[in-house]
């Protein structure tokens, strides 16, 4: 191991500040700013057209931001060419160089730096070691699987230890075993070896297992910048509410009272959930999460709880859960997920009340174009 | 009878009508007698013989090889620029490449030499390996320009990406990934660049003089006066050595084919 690669920080702190990129009248980016620090795993997620890659590839340096800067540990990268910006990176289909061995491959990056013969041998092996394919130097990229051509993008993204590791949904072209597995490794490596990691994807499973913190984009806009956790429990808005995990939406807006005005018969008890700073007649939604939805007899809800009637259309198994779909007398569908192991005793058709904690319901801000429960103008909903 | 025998026996029709003379034209360099005749009189190798110890066919075949092998040299170069330049630039710029790579193949061959002749004198390239070498790299070009332009087309962006982002400059990406990965089809056009010199005689004629001939302009002048077999013996070795390049054609194809196939994924 060389002794300038010891003494040299393993990731570097980047900042993107105000990065807009316009497509002609149509921001691709709009305004994004994200502090990333070293070694941090950060995910950017959203639908395609949300702007995720358009921003990592001005990260990467094959498109340039119309404004905005990028700093890595405090240095503009906008005016540094792509092959100095010292990146590693990920493609979703691999794109390794097809005439090249899988060691050659991996040593390109390296050859590229002029690292000396005998150096390059011995990282390049190394790298190897780490993504598990030791013995495969000498193979073609022909004879490996979709998961193993993956892993040498990975080891050669890797092997020059760059500042930036970059990946471009890397996961995507693999099935649902090698990507569990993969996402796994690619977490262990990207700690092991403290490197400072821009994933993007529009899976937001795979951003809620891989990374320290999610950056969530819609329309080139960023919509929230924090932990999965955070993500997760506390959106900042609708559209993050719908976007991360399942959800039942409702839109309504707060009275002057203090008291929350949503369609659909809904009982939010107490009223006082919305707290003093969403009053007035901001339009708010409220969220809450199928696995804390819990269905009974109509009528058997607790008194404390939030509750609303229906009809069971449908009833769905997924793996371990099962989704209960229930139909409103207003016609909005909601849902409630539950252990199949523990199942409520409902049938389709059967009349049920859905009943929930009301500190279990999250209150956030209404600004997405998210498909929500929308609002029954005809409703007289009792708060 | 239905449309599939129709076609067949048409097929077998053509490719009869494209053989036959070139197998009875090889056959009669067999021949032991003193006169092209089918089918050939005895069964010798003295034309064979009598050809490959005349200085003057020999010659000719090495100015044909000559100009063949660098021909394709520039095709190879010239088409393959072109190739890139039609490949990376956009809508009008892009068509005009391509306008002006597949012109050659266009182009009344006639008109081309005379053109070829005009210009070619006043440099002092009439008469010599390089001018006729020139002139059949431009006609060479497209086959070169069509194949890489093919394969381009195929590549994955993306490749050339991995190798900026790795580290590598324009100039490196070009000559450690482009070039390598574009190879196989230049050097598949540049064989049949080879081979379309190799037999080419109207920009020859116009561009050789009494002390250089290829062996194309050699066989029409000898034609004319008066067929000898030594004549078909010398079209059996022309035939020949094409029959081998096509073959190596074929060998190429399908490599080309696997690298297609692998950065396609």
């Amino acid at each position: 191991m060389s002794p300038k690669a010891d003494t040299r920080a393993p990731g570097a702190a980047l900042s993107i500040r105000n990065i807009t990129k316009r497509y002609g009248d149509a921001a691709a980016v709009d305004d994004v700013s994200l502090e990333i620090e070293a070694g941090e795993f950060v995910t950017l997620l959203g639908a395609s057209g949300s702007g995720k890659t358009t921003l990592l590839r001005i990260i990467a340096g094959f498109a340039d931001a119309d404004e905005g800067s990028l700093l890595v540990d405090g240095q503009e990268l906008r005016s540094v060419p792509v092959h100095r910006r010292d990146i590693g990176m990920v493609f979703q289909n691999y794109a390794l160089f097809p005439h090249l061995s899988v060691e050659q491959n991996v040593a390109y990056p390296l050859r590229m730096r002029r690292v000396p013969a005998a150096e390059r041998r011995l990282r390049v092996a190394e790298a190897l070691e780490a993504v598990r394919l030791p013995g495969f130097a000498k193979r073609r990229i022909t004879q490996l699987s979709g998961g193993q051509q993956q892993r040498v993008a990975l080891a050669r993204a890797i092997v020059s230890r760059p500042r930036l590791l970059l990946m471009d949904e890397p996961l995507g072209a693999l099935d649902r075993n090698l990507r569990d597995a993969l996402q796994l490794e690619i977490g262990r490596l990207s700690r092991e070896l403290g490197l400072t990691v821009v994933n993007v994807t529009h899976d937001q499973e795979e951003a809620l297992t891989m990374s320290d913190r999610i950056a969530l984009l819609d329309h080139g806009r960023l919509v929230q910048f924090a932990s999965p956790n955070d993500l997760y429990h506390r959106p900042a808005d609708d559209t993050a509410a719908s976007f991360v995990g399942e959800s039942n939406l409702f839109r309504g807006a707060v009275r002057g009272d203090g008291t929350l005005d949503v369609a659909d018969g809904i009982v939010f008890s107490p009223p006082s959930l919305v707290d003093g700073t969403a009053v007035g007649s901001e339009a708010i939604a409220v969220m809450v999460r199928p696995s804390l939805v819990k269905i009974v007899e109509p009528g058997r809800a607790p008194e404390a709880h939030s509750r609303v009637d229906g009809r069971v259309r449908g009833i769905v198994y997924a793996g371990d859960s099962r989704k209960i779909i229930v139909e409103t007398a207003s016609g909005v569908e909601l849902i409630s997920r539950e252990d199949v192991a523990r199942p409520s005793d409902v049938a389709v058709d059967q009349h049920v009340t859905l009943h929930w904690d009301p500190r279990s319901s999250i209150v956030t801000r209404l600004t997405g174009t998210a498909p929500t429960t929308p609002i029954d103008p005809t409703g007289n909903p009792e708060l | 009878m239905n449309a599939g025998w129709t076609v067949r026996i048409l097929g077998v029709v053509i490719a009869v009508l494209l053989i036959v003379p070139t197998i009875v034209i090889c056959a009669t360099a067999f021949t032991s007698g003193t006169s092209v005749s089918f089918p050939p009189t005895g069964f010798s190798f003295r034309w064979i013989e009598d050809v490959l110890g005349d200085r003057r066919w020999m010659r000719a075949f090495g100015n044909s090889f000559a100009v063949g092998a660098l021909s394709a040299v520039f095709a190879m170069v010239a088409g393959g620029a072109l190739a890139l330049g039609a490949a990376r630039a956009k809508g009008a710029i892009s068509t005009v490449f391509t306008a002006v790579s597949v012109l050659p193949m266009i182009l009344p061959l006639v008109v081309g030499a005379i053109g070829f002749y005009l210009v070619y004198a006043r440099f002092g390239l009439t008469g010599n390996v390089l001018g006729l070498a020139l002139a059949h790299g431009v006609l060479g070009l497209p086959y070169v320009f069509v194949n890489v332009l093919a394969l381009l087309r195929t590549l994955d962006p993306r490749v050339e990406e991995a190798a900026r982002v790795h580290g590598a400059g324009q100039f490196a990406t070009l000559v450690t990934i482009t070039l390598p990965m574009i190879a196989p089809a230049a050097v598949v056009g540049g064989l049949l660049a080879f081979i379309s010199s190799w037999d080419e005689v109207v920009v020859a004629t116009f561009l050789s003089d009494a002390r250089f001939q290829t062996l194309p302009v050699l066989m029409y002048g000898q034609i004319r006066s008066g067929v000898e077999p030594s004549v078909s013996a010398v079209a059996l070795i022309v035939t020949v050595v094409t029959f081998v390049i096509a073959l190596i054609v074929f060998a190429v194809g399908p490599i080309r084919a696997r690298i297609l196939q692998r950065s396609s994924r």
